[in-house]
C-alpha cells in the first residue's frame, strides 16, 4: 500500500513519563469504562488496527508505517466481550507494573491472567493492542520479550550499574538484555558491527577472535531476530555510528532475516522506526559468492519447491527492488542452489575469518 | 373347452389360503395382527355407542409359543343373535356403509379367530354383555362353508338376562405366536393407539406380567359420524352406475338430488344442462354417453359445497395434541386439520401434527407416525403416501436441522381409506390425499419454525445474559483493583443492572 497525503499514520512517542502513562491508562481505559457504565452507554475501547492491510511502505523515508484506523471493541458483543475483558485485565496488570516500576515478561502477563486466556498468543496480542492504544512501545509499559541475542567484541556496556566488557566474556559472550534501552554504551574500540544469522557461524568467528583482528562487534540473533537484538543493533548504528554488516545463509530465509534487520517485519510494523537498521549492508553469503569463493559442489544444497516460492515472494519486497539484489535472486533461481555460511569452511575450518570476511570487507563487496 | 370343473370357493376358504394378505403370514406378525384387530373392534364398538373406552389387553403364554389373548372392553356388547356370524363368518360386518370406522372389510376379527383355530384347534371364547343379555359362547369356523359352529350349539343355552348395568365384550382367543418377534410392534401399536385416542384408557399386560397403562387424559370423544351420500366431486362411472341401478325409474334430476350430497335443484339442473341431458329423462333411459357427460359434469362443476364431513370422525386438533402429549411429552406440539376433501366419491380429512423434543429421539430421519381412521399403521412405511410427501419437504427452509428430535403425525380419516393391502398397513398415493398431506405439513412446519425461532432467541438471550454477567463481574473487579477509591460491589451492581437492561432490550450483538 502507498502512503497518501490526507491519511493519518501512527507515530509512536519515544517515551512517555511513567506518571503520565499511568494517568493515561486510568483515564482512557478504567475511568472511561466507569463513566460509560454510569451513563448507560455501551462500553467500548478503540484500538488501532495492526493488520496487514493497514501497513504502509513510506518510500520517502524508506520505512514501514501503520495507517491509523481505530477498531471498536464493544463490551455488548458476544464475540468481542472476551477480548474486551482481556484488555481491561491486562491493562490492570500493566498499571500495576507501572506503579511499582518493575518489568514483566510477556509470559508473566499470560500467567498473571491465565484464567481468561487460552494461549499466550492471545495475551501477547492484547499487550500490543494496549501499547498501540497508549501510543508507546511495549517496553514502556513494563512488558518485555525474552531475548536470545548474544554479543561479543570491543565494547563496554553498563547494565543496571554493572560494567560489562564484551571482549572478556570468553566464548559465551554477553546475553543481550530484554531491557536493551536501559543499557549504556561506555566505551568501544570496534569499527563496525557484524550481525550473524546463526549461532554456529557466530561461534566459529568468536573462537577465531575475528573481532580482535578486524576490530568489530559480533552479534547474533540465533535465527529470526527478536526485538531486543534488533533494537541493540539499531542503537549501535544510531548512537555509535558504526556501520552494520549482515552475514546470513545463501537461501531465501537468509534474505528474509536480513530484511527483518533492515526493514522490520509486518507483524511488528508499528515498531519499525525503532527497530529497523535501514542502511545495514548484506555482506554475504551471496549466491554469486558460491563460485567466487569456490564453494565445492558437495557443500551446496538443492533448493526445494518451498524455497523457490519463498524466493519469488521476497524478490517482490519493495526494498529489494534494486539491480544488485535482483541479480543475486536471478542467479539463485537459475542455479536452484543454496548454501550455509559454514559451507565456506569445507576446505579450511578458519576460511571464514581468515579469508572470506577480510576479503569481502577489503573489496567492499556487499549489497546496500 | 367345456371340460373344466367349476367349483365355488367360500370366502373363508379363500382367505384360509391367502392369510398373508391380511397380516397373518407368520407367528410373529400374527400375534400382533390379532391383538390389533381385536383392539380396533373394541374401540369401534365403544365409540359408536358413545362410551368412553376402557380397554384391557392381556397376553398369556400358556405353552411355548401358544398364547391366550384376552381383550376386554366396556362397549355395548354384541346382540346374541349376531355373535356367531360376527366371529364365525368372513365378510360379516355392521360397518358396511358410508361412514367412518376402523373396521371396513368384515373380516379382521374373524381372521384372528380363524388363525387361532388353525394353529391351536381351539374355539374363540366370547362373553358379550349388552343392555339386556349376557352371552357366553364358544365359536369355531366351518372354513369350507364360511359358517360359524357354536358351543353350545343352541344359542338360547348361552344367553341369560342382564340384571346389572354393566356392558362390554370379552374375547378370549388361543393362537400360535412368537412374542419375541412381535413384542416391539405390539407395544408400539398400543402406544400409538394411545396417541390418537387420549379419551381411552388402554391397558396392556405382557406375558411376563409387565403392565403398560395409558390413562385417559380427556373425556372428549370425537363426535360419532353419520352415514352419508357420495359427493359429486368424487363421482366416477362405476359408482354412478351402481347408484343408477338403485333408482332406475326416477327422473335424472331427482336421482341426482337424492343420491348425491350437496346437490340442490338449481345445481343439478345446471349440471344436466351442461351435460345436455333432459332433466326429466328416466335413469334407466340414460345412454352411456349421457352418463359419462353427467359424471364429467359432477366432477368438474365449480361451486359445489365441499363434501359433507359429518360422516367422518377426525381426531380433532386439541385431542390429537393431547394424545401426543400424553405419550411423548414433547417440548412443542402443534396440529392442524385440513378441510374435508374427496377422492373417488369418498370424503376424507387429513390431520397433521408435529412435535419437537421431549421423549422424541434425535434421529437422522424424521420420525413419522401414520394413522388411518385412528388406526396406527406400522408396516410398509416406505410405500406410504405420507413418507413420499415428507421426503419432498425442504426441511432446511424451516430451519430444521438434521438430527432433530422431530416427529410428524399424519392422520387420514375417510369413509373409505385407500389401503394398498387388506392388512391395512399403508395408504395409496392418491393425488388428492397427497396434496392435503403436503399442505398440512407445510402449515405445521411454519409453526415449528416460529417455535424454533423463539426458542433460539430465548436461548441466545440466556446465553448472552450469562456471558455478559460473567464479564461484567470481571471488568468490575479489574476496575476496582486498579482505580483507587472505587467500591467493587457498587460498580458490580451497577454494571449487572446495565446488563439486565441490555438483555431485555435486546441491545446487544
Ligand atoms: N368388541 C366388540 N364389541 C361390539 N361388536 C363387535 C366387537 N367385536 C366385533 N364386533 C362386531 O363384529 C363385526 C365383525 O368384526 P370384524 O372385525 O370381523 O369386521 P369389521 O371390524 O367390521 O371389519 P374389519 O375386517 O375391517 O375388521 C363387527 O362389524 C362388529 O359389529
Ligand atoms: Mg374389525
Amino acid at each position: 500500500m502507498k502512503k497518501k497525503e490526507n491519511e493519518e499514520y501512527i507515530i509512536l512517542a519515544e517515551k512517555i513519563e511513567r506518571e503520565k502513562l499511568i494517568d493515561k491508562m486510568l483515564n482512557e481505559i478504567f475511568l472511561r469504562i466507569l463513566s460509560q457504565i454510569r451513563k448507560r452507554q455501551n462500553p467500548f475501547l478503540e484500538i488501532p488496527a495492526r493488520k496487514k492491510e493497514v501497513v504502509v511502505y513510506d518510500e520517502e523515508k524508506d520505512l514501514i508505517l501503520l495507517k491509523k484506523i481505530l477498531m471498536k471493541r464493544d463490551f455488548f458483543n458476544m464475540k468481542n466481550v472476551r477480548k474486551f475483558t482481556q484488555t481491561v485485565a491486562v491493562s490492570s496488570t500493566i498499571t500495576e507494573l507501572l506503579r511499582r516500576n518493575i518489568h514483566a515478561q510477556l509470559r508473566d502477563i499470560f500467567y498473571n491472567r491465565a484464567y481468561i486466556f487460552e494461549t499466550q498468543n492471545e495475551s501477547d496480542a492484547i499487550i500490543e493492542d494496549i501499547a498501540a492504544m497508549m501510543g508507546v512501545y511495549r517496553e514502556n509499559l513494563g512488558v518485555i520479550a525474552s531475548a536470545k541475542g548474544v554479543c561479543v567484541g570491543e565494547i563496554k556496556i553498563r547494565d543496571k550499574g554493572d560494567l560489562i566488557d564484551c571482549s572478556r566474556l570468553g566464548t559465551g559472550g554477553w546475553s543481550i538484555t530484554p531491557l536493551v534501552d536501559e543499557v549504556e554504551f561506555v566505551d568501544y574500540g570496534a569499527e563496525y558491527v557484524l550481525v550473524i544469522e546463526k549461532d554456529a557461524a557466530f561461534f566459529r568467528l568468536v573462537e577465531d577472535k575475528i573481532w580482535k583482528k578486524q576490530k568489530c562487534i559480533l552479534v547474533t540473533g540465533k535465527g529470526q531476530a527478536d526485538v531486543a537484538t534488533r533494537r541493540f543493533v539499531k542503537r549501535l548504528r544510531e548512537e555509535l555510528k558504526l556501520p552494520v554488516y549482515i552475514l546470513v545463509d545463501s537461501d531465501p530465509y537468509g534474505f528474509y532475516i536480513a530484511s527483518v534487520y533492515k526493514r522490520g517485519s509486518i507483524q511488528l510494523s508499528f515498531d519499525t522506526p525503532r527497530l529497523a537498521t535501514q542502511d545495514a549492508k548484506l555482506l554475504g553469503l551471496l549466491p554469486s559468492d558460491l563460485d567466487k569463493y569456490k564453494v565445492p559442489k558437495y557443500a551446496r544444497l538443492k533448493m526445494t519447491e518451498a524455497d523457490i516460492k519463498r524466493l519469488s515472494e521476497i524478490s517482490n519486497y519493495p526494498w529489494f527492488k534494486n539491480k544488485r539484489y535482483q541479480e543475486e535472486f536471478q542467479l539463485m533461481l537459475e542455479r536452484k542452489e543454496k548454501a550455509e555460511v559454514q559451507a565456506l569452511c569445507s576446505k579450511n575450518i578458519t576460511y571464514l575469518s581468515d579469508v572470506y570476511i577480510p576479503k569481502k570487507m577489503e573489496e567492499r563487496d556487499w549489497l546496500s | 373347452m367345456g371340460n373344466e370343473t367349476f367349483k365355488e370357493k367360500s370366502p373363508a376358504d379363500f382367505f384360509y389360503e391367502n392369510m398373508d394378505v391380511c397380516g397373518f403370514d407368520n407367528p410373529g406378525r400374527a400375534l400382533y395382527t390379532a391383538v390389533r384387530e381385536l383392539v380396533e373392534n373394541s374401540l369401534d364398538a365403544c365409540e359408536t355407542a358413545g362410551y368412553l373406552p376402557d380397554i384391557k389387553v392381556k397376553l398369556e403364554e400358556e405353552e411355548k409359543n401358544m398364547f391366550k389373548i384376552v381383550v376386554e372392553d366396556n362397549g355395548p356388547g354384541i346382540p346374541p343373535e349376531n355373535i356367531p356370524e360376527s366371529f364365525g363368518k368372513v365378510f360379516y360386518s355392521s360397518k358396511y356403509m358410508m361412514k367412518q370406522h376402523r373396521g371396513r372389510f368384515g373380516m379382521g376379527g374373524t381372521m384372528a379367530v380363524m388363525y387361532g383355530q388353525i394353529t391351536t384347534q381351539k374355539p374363540v371364547h366370547v362373553v358379550s354383555i349388552t343392555k339386556d343379555y349376557i352371552t357366553d359362547l364358544k365359536i369355531k369356523i366351518d372354513i369350507l362353508n364360511n359358517l360359524p359352529v357354536t358351543e353350545p350349539r343352541n344359542l338360547e343355552e348361552a344367553v341369560e338376562l342382564n340384571n346389572t348395568n354393566k356392558h362390554g365384550t370379552i374375547i378370549e382367543l388361543w393362537i400360535e405366536g412368537n412374542y419375541k418377534r412381535s413384542r416391539d410392534k405390539i407395544i408400539e401399536y398400543i402406544k400409538q393407539t394411545a396417541m390418537v385416542a387420549p379419551y381411552a384408557t388402554i391397558e396392556f399386560i405382557e406375558p411376563d406380567g409387565n403392565r403398560i397403562i395409558y390413562g385417559r387424559v380427556t373425556k372428549e370423544v370425537p363426535s360419532t359420524p353419520k352415514e352419508s351420500k357420495p359427493h359429486p366431486k368424487g363421482a366416477n362411472f362405476e359408482l354412478f352406475n351402481r347408484l343408477c341401478r338403485r333408482r332406475e325409474r326416477d327422473k335424472v334430476i331427482n336421482f341426482l338430488r337424492k343420491e348425491f350430497q350437496a346437490l340442490g335443484k338449481k345445481t343439478s339442473l345446471k349440471i344436466l344442462e351442461m351435460a345436455k341431458v333432459d332433466p326429466n329423462k328416466r335413469v334407466k333411459e340414460l345412454s352411456e354417453g349421457e352418463k359419462r357427460r353427467i359424471v364429467k359434469g359432477l366432477r368438474n362443476f365449480e361451486g359445489i359445497k365441499p363434501p359433507d364431513a359429518s360422516s367422518l370422525a377426525p381426531i380433532g386438533v386439541e385431542t390429537f395434541v393431547m394424545g401426543i402429549k400424553r405419550v411423548l411429552e414433547p417440548e412443542f406440539v402443534t396440529a392442524t386439520q385440513r378441510p374435508p376433501k374427496a377422492y373417488e366419491g369418498h370424503p376424507f380429512i387429513v390431520e397433521v401434527a408435529l412435535a419437537w423434543g421431549g421423549k422424541i429421539p434425535v434421529n437422522e430421519e424424521i420420525k413419522l407416525y401414520r394413522f388411518a381412521n385412528r388406526i396406527p399403521l406400522l408396516y410398509d412405511e416406505w410405500n406410504d403416501v405420507s413418507t413420499r410427501v415428507i421426503k419432498k419437504i425442504n426441511w432446511k427452509r424451516y430451519d430444521v436441522k438434521t438430527n432433530s428430535p422431530l416427529a410428524v403425525f399424519v392422520h387420514i380419516c375417510s369413509t373409505s381409506v385407500p389401503y394398498k393391502t387388506l392388512g391395512k398397513e399403508y395408504i395409496a398415493n392418491k393425488p388428492e390425499i397427497r396434496r392435503e398431506i403436503h399442505l398440512g405439513i407445510l402449515k405445521v412446519c411454519k409453526e415449528l419454525q416460529n417455535f424454533l425461532h423463539k426458542k433460539e432467541a430465548k436461548e441466545r438471550k440466556m446465553k448472552a445474559f450469562k456471558l455478559f454477567s460473567k464479564h461484567a463481574e470481571l471488568v468490575s473487579r479489574f476496575i476496582a483493583e486498579t482505580v483507587k477509591g472505587v467500591d467493587e460491589e457498587k460498580v458490580r451492581r451497577e454494571f449487572l443492572n446495565f446488563v439486565s437492561e441490555k438483555i431485555s432490550g435486546g441491545g446487544f450483538t
